[in-house]
């Protein structure tokens, strides 16, 4: 309760720093905040050039030719989201070590800032995919209603690990280095690249334990598929917060030893 | 309600060979660390409306104390009770990010001190106009020198209505001008019935500002009370850390003499006559007392009295010799003290001793009547303490007036 109350008192400067976070990354900048959607703009005119023009990427069921960079985007996007947001809070505390000596502010919120950021990127993002899936694939379904609460999950499952990690990566700092390797280990073996299908059939049990990929299906079936989002779901929901809880506490028992060091 | 009270404050800092120690540390509950006392058994309070000054040595634990009231670390042991909401300048422009303009660290230094954006927007033109950097509001603050840094986290952190400010020195970078503003604005909370902390090398501020100080040695609180007490306790300590080389004052004022075939003459008793006492043993005076010592000396039967005279030196615990003089100068002869003619003495006198606060010793010879051949001396007896009421400063009280103009 104390926690809750802690951070809404601190909204104001939660917004402030959040804005900062975005600005100083394009600060200097002659476009500025147009990179928002030039990045991930770019990115899909690029996938759906080189998977559906040069290398005319078909998978079994999706006919039309840009069908695959959509399919791609839609789960790639998310977890770009979801990585982006770990390291940064892995990276936090040592970014953040003058606010964390030097202001009241309270510590839970120094890897919040960075994690909060990338909802901004990834809902431009996704806005950006969901009207390229309008536009080549005529495709738009009412269970995109769905695609807040799934940002959400997957939000919240990456505020899990990153608190999680933010302090952890202090008192062992070869997860820093690690941990960029482990991300794009799970990226590959999480089918993003590849449909669900593909995966052989011992594995597939390995794979439905997997909350990301049930987490990325979603995303994928209230797009391009138009469909309900699976009962996997709420699995997924629940793994997240009940890890949320966890690394929350977590982080606040380790921080103040985890300060000594930054 | 005091605004501040803390009860057996101790702040230790863990040192481990790894951090990864101080995780094992919590899962296996065994110690991986060392401990370094930074504050120790610090007890103290700060009502509303008085300025309490901090003073102390480099590593004392100044900076940890500070901290520890704004709220930025945690102590180990101990209660901190604070009535109030804080505001601390600690370091320069702390929480201040560097590629951001004047006016974005105002709204962040105000958000992290908890305001609303309603509160800010009130409070920015206020900032800046005390701040005096209008014309610099725009720029990054990595441009900014270093004295205007200051001025704009001293606009901030005393523009937020604080019940409680805790400074430390870093005000000291500001330009005369500047300071003399900020104390102003300072010295305007006080009125206000806010509570101060301050933290200054500047004695002369602490003794001024300040009703009541704190003096930190090693992380424990050497002395605290009365800012003019603490403050001359803290310059007698100051002053024997810069002196050159001063001996040791001599505990006891009888020094027999071991050897004394070859003197002729030599100094047996320095005794101060009519001292308050202290409870350290040490000889207590205020300016404006009178000072009495008297000398006792033998001399050899081949010497007559004339040849012999005693000059007595008043030297400060840091080696500046603050008043010399003798029997020869002053043209005086020694007196007999009994009826052995071989056994002399004589009483030196200053029916107003104009000393001001701080540590002394005599340095006591014994001469001849050219000055020049000394038969014995004791370089540093009779220790006493002086404490002057006022905030004066210098060695001396001299008498002065002031008049119009002619």
């Amino acid at each position: 309760m104390t926690i809750v109350k802690n951070i809404s008192s601190h909204t104001h400067a939660l917004r402030l720093l959040i804005g900062r976070e975005l600005s100083s990354r394009y600060k200097g900048t002659i476009l500025g905040i147009v990179w928002l959607f030039l990045q991930p703009l770019l990115m899909v005119m690029v996938y759906s050039f080189v998977f559906s023009v040069i290398m005319k990427v078909r998978i079994p069921g999706m006919e039309n030719s840009y069908h695959f960079a959509l399919f791609l985007m839609a789960a790639m996007m998310p977890y770009l989201a979801f990585q982006d947001a770990v390291l940064a809070a892995s990276n936090s505390l040592f970014a953040g070590s003058s606010l964390l000596h030097k202001s009241t502010l309270p510590a839970l919120l120094i890897p919040l800032v960075p994690m909060l950021t990338t909802l901004v990127t990834e809902v431009i993002a996704m806005l950006i995919v969901v009207v390229a899936t309008y536009l080549l694939l005529e495709q738009i379904s009412w269970y995109l209603l769905f695609l807040p609460l799934l940002i959400l999950i997957r939000l919240c499952l990456s505020i899990a690990v990153g608190y999680m990690l933010a302090t952890l990566s202090v008192f062992i700092q070869d997860l820093r280095l690690a941990l960029g390797l482990l991300l794009t280990m799970l990226m590959f073996l999480t089918p993003i690249l590849y449909p669900v299908s593909m995966i052989p059939v011992a594995f597939v049990p390995v794979n439905n334990l997997n909350p990301m990929y049930h987490l990325l299906d979603a995303y994928r079936a209230v797009i391009l598929r138009g469909e309900c989002p699976d009962i996997a779901l709420v699995y997924v929901a629940g793994f997240a917060i009940m890890l949320l809880f966890l690394s929350i506490l977590f982080f606040q028992k380790t921080i103040e030893r985890a300060k000594e060091f930054v | 309600m005091s605004a501040l009270i803390a009860t057996d404050l101790a702040k230790a800092y863990r040192r481990y060979h790894k951090p990864i120690d101080s995780l094992k540390e919590m899962l296996f509950r065994r110690q991986y660390h060392e401990k370094f006392w930074a504050l120790n058994g610090v007890s103290f309070r700060c009502e509303p409306g008085e300025v309490l000054g901090v003073v102390g040595d480099n590593g004392a634990g100044k900076s940890s104390l500070l901290k520890l009231l704004a709220g930025t670390m945690q102590p180990t042991q101990g209660e901190l009770q604070i009535n109030g909401r804080v505001s601390a300048i600690l370091e320069l422009g702390s929480g201040f990010h560097p590629d951001f303009t004047g006016l974005e660290n105002i709204h962040l230094g105000c958000a992290m001190l908890g305001l609303s954006a309603e509160q800010i927007a009130e409070k920015v033109d206020e900032i800046i106009d005390f701040s005096e950097l209008a014309n610099f509001i725009d720029q990054p603050v990595k441009t900014y020198s270093s004295g205007m840094f200051v001025r704009l986290a001293f606009s901030v952190v005393t523009s937020v209505d604080p019940d409680i400010l805790v400074v430390d020195e870093a005000l000291s970078v500001g330009d005369q001008h500047f300071q003399k503003k900020s104390m102003d604005r300072m010295m305007a909370f006080k009125d206000q019935g806010k509570a101060l902390v301050f933290c200054s090398h500047s004695l002369y501020h602490v003794k001024e500002l300040c009703q009541r100080a704190i003096w930190l040695d090693k992380g424990v609180v050497r002395a605290q009370g009365d800012s003019g007490d603490v403050i001359d306790q803290y310059n007698d300590h100051v002053r024997m850390q810069n002196q050159v080389s001063v001996a040791k004052p001599v505990a006891t004022e009888r020094v027999t003499k071991d050897n004394k075939s070859p003197l002729t003459a030599y100094l047996t008793a320095a005794t101060l006559l009519d001292s308050l006492q202290e409870e350290g043993g040490i000889a207590y005076y205020h300016t404006g007392d009178s000072f009495q010592v008297q000398v006792l000396a033998q001399k050899q039967s081949s010497l007559t009295i004339e040849d012999i005279h005693i000059g007595i030196i008043i030297k400060r615990n840091d080696g500046v010799q603050c008043f010399g003089v003798s029997t020869v100068l002053d043209d005086v002869a020694l007196f007999m003290t009994g009826d052995d003619e071989n056994e002399l003495g004589v009483v030196y006198e200053i029916p107003e001793l104009s000393l001001l606060s701080g540590r002394y010793t005599l340095e006591i010879w014994l001469i001849d009547t050219t000055s020049a051949h000394v038969y014995d001396s004791m370089k540093s007896c009779c220790e006493f303490k002086v404490r002057h009421t006022g905030t004066e400063v210098g060695v001396s009280y001299i008498k002065h007036q002031w008049s119009a103009p002619v």
